[in-house]
């Protein structure tokens, strides 16, 4: 088997490197890469962080295409009705945030 | 010899300066571009895992980069990861962990992992595991949810015991309907339904669904649900519930969200639908697509012309087993057979390769098109169906030969 792209540069840095057939530690608290991503500037804004953070890190709304008003009020609906996300009856300021910050603005 | 593809080159570039002590944090710093509208995503490095394309962080979904599947086996540090709720097991007391076999059955189990590996018979298979949303990214008109290119699939060699000789120890009661099977992670509120999967009980009798401790000779990377998996071979990796530690027998089909709302298709032929409609009636997700893929060049390669390179790929079906793939340079209006590598069995990535020479300088659209023992094959055109499952259309890879 080829040895893999990263093999080498790991095994030079001391970094844990799978040999095939020695199990791999445990990982420790430490090993766990720090969450980094943040919510984009934008009115609003305060809601995502305050809000949406709870469940999940901020990929699962950047990394979506630029989706309509339509799709970010449907999102904003499942998570509150079907994951039962405690989000506040009155959501229209976040589904203004996500569509004009990470939508089509419409 | 490909030519490295501009993704990989930035990866080897920056791997190349993590040697020398220039990138303070591996992983932070590299960064992939996707084939999409919002295709960037960061390489980040989790525990036991090499630097892997960042989907989310938490809960942690990882995606494979596409070069890896040059091997057949996908490595364990490579292998793609998909949570679905955020409270995942961060470390597992591997002594005090017990399966638990309950509901329908004659005799309820707790196992510890040492009694499931003396108390039955361990078997081995090859066997892909691919996310139901795998290639989402591609989709168009584009479909919400994790926006995934190629890389949430992989090959491995996996280890454990029969669900069926488990069930059979606990005694399946007449009248089960199903075996619900639920893992250690949680939801981060409570409010959230878990992720809980149910398995047609004729499904979970017939021998091919393993309770996995081993991946490729290693127990199980944590991210992939150590200490013990479900195996499902042929199936979607939804229903390959990681850190397995409940299975429930019971007589009416488990309606949990992830069961009755989430992870469903249209009942229709081939799962799709027109583009933009919704369909009328769905079933669960179950066996996987037939797909094929170009592994040695990458969009954008450079080949000599007048001179053979050796294209090789991989295909796989939902377990009736390729027969067939034929290479089309043209793409698609001519096909030639493709040579089939060793066979792995049924579940398993078969490698292919085809001896090709470009006859002129100019752009060439390479694809591959795979077909099963029963004559099911890859369309020519991609299907459409809302959540972005089961994408199989044949792939095209373009080179230009110099």
């Amino acid at each position: 088997m080829r040895l893999s792209l990263l093999a080498l540069p790991l095994a030079l840095l001391g970094t844990a490197f799978l040999v095939p057939g020695s199990a791999a530690p445990l990982p420790k608290e430490e090993d766990w890469p720090a969450e980094t991503g943040t919510y984009k500037a934008g009115q609003g804004v305060e809601l995502a962080q305050s809000l949406c953070i709870t469940c999940h890190s901020v990929e699962y709304v950047a990394s979506q295409p630029p989706f309509p008003r339509k799709f970010w009020d449907g999102v904003v609906k499942k998570m509150k009705d079907k994951y039962g996300a405690p989000l506040p009856d009155e959501t229209t300021a976040l589904v203004d945030y996500l569509t004009t910050t990470y939508g089509s603005g419409k | 010899m490909h030519n490295p593809s501009p993704t990989r080159r930035h990866f080897l570039q920056k791997a190349g300066l993590a040697t020398l002590g220039l990138a303070g944090t591996l992983g932070a710093a590299d960064s992939v571009v996707l084939p999409f509208e919002n295709g960037e995503r960061r390489l980040v490095k989790f525990p036991q895992k090499r630097p892997l394309i960042l989907l989310t962080h938490r809960p942690p979904q990882l995606e494979t980069p596409f070069e890896v599947f040059k091997d057949v086996i996908t490595p364990n540090d490579a292998f793609f990861v998909r949570y679905h709720l955020s409270n995942i097991p961060k470390t597992v007391d591997e002594k005090a962990f017990r399966l638990e076999v309950k509901g329908l059955v004659n005799t309820p189990l707790q196992l510890s992992l040492d009694e499931l590996k003396k108390n039955f018979e361990q078997v081995e298979v090859i066997a892909v595991n691919q996310c139901s949303g795998n290639s989402r990214g591609f989709f168009k008109p584009r479909v919400g949810g994790g926006q995934l290119g190629h890389g949430a699939m992989g090959n491995a060699v996996w280890k454990g015991v029969r669900l069926k000789d488990v069930l059979q120890k606990a005694g399946v009661q007449a009248g089960a309907k199903q075996v619900v099977c639920n893992g250690m992670d949680t939801p981060p509120v409570p409010q959230t339904p878990d992720f809980i999967k149910a398995l047609e009980m004729d499904h979970a009798l017939d021998g091919e669904i393993l309770l996995a401790w081993e991946m490729n000779g290693e127990p199980l990377p944590l991210l992939n649900g150590y200490p013990l998996r479900l195996v499902v071979p042929g199936y979607y990796g939804t229903y390959w519930i990681k850190h397995l530690n409940e299975l429930t027998v019971v007589k009416d089909a488990f309606d949990g969200f992830f069961m009755a709302t989430g992870y469903r298709i249209p009942a229709t032929p081939g799962g799709c639908v027109e583009p933009g409609t919704t369909p009328a009636s769905t079933i669960p997700i179950n066996k996987f697509t037939i797909r094929s893929f170009i592994t040695s060049l990458a969009d954008g390669a450079t080949v000599k012309a007048g001179q053979s390179t050796v294209v090789q790929g991989i295909a796989f079906d939902g377990g009736e087993g390729i027969t067939e793939v034929t290479f089309s340079d043209d793409g698609g209006r001519t096909w030639r057979g493709a040579e089939l590598g060793k066979d792995h069995g049924k579940y398993s990535f078969r490698p292919w390769s085809f001896t090709w020479t470009p006859p002129k300088q100019g752009a060439w659209e390479l694809r591959c098109r795979a077909t099963n023992r029963v004559g099911q094959t890859q369309p020519m055109e991609p299907l459409w169906n809302p959540a972005g499952y089961l994408r199989n259309v044949v792939e095209t890879v373009k080179v230009s030969a110099a």
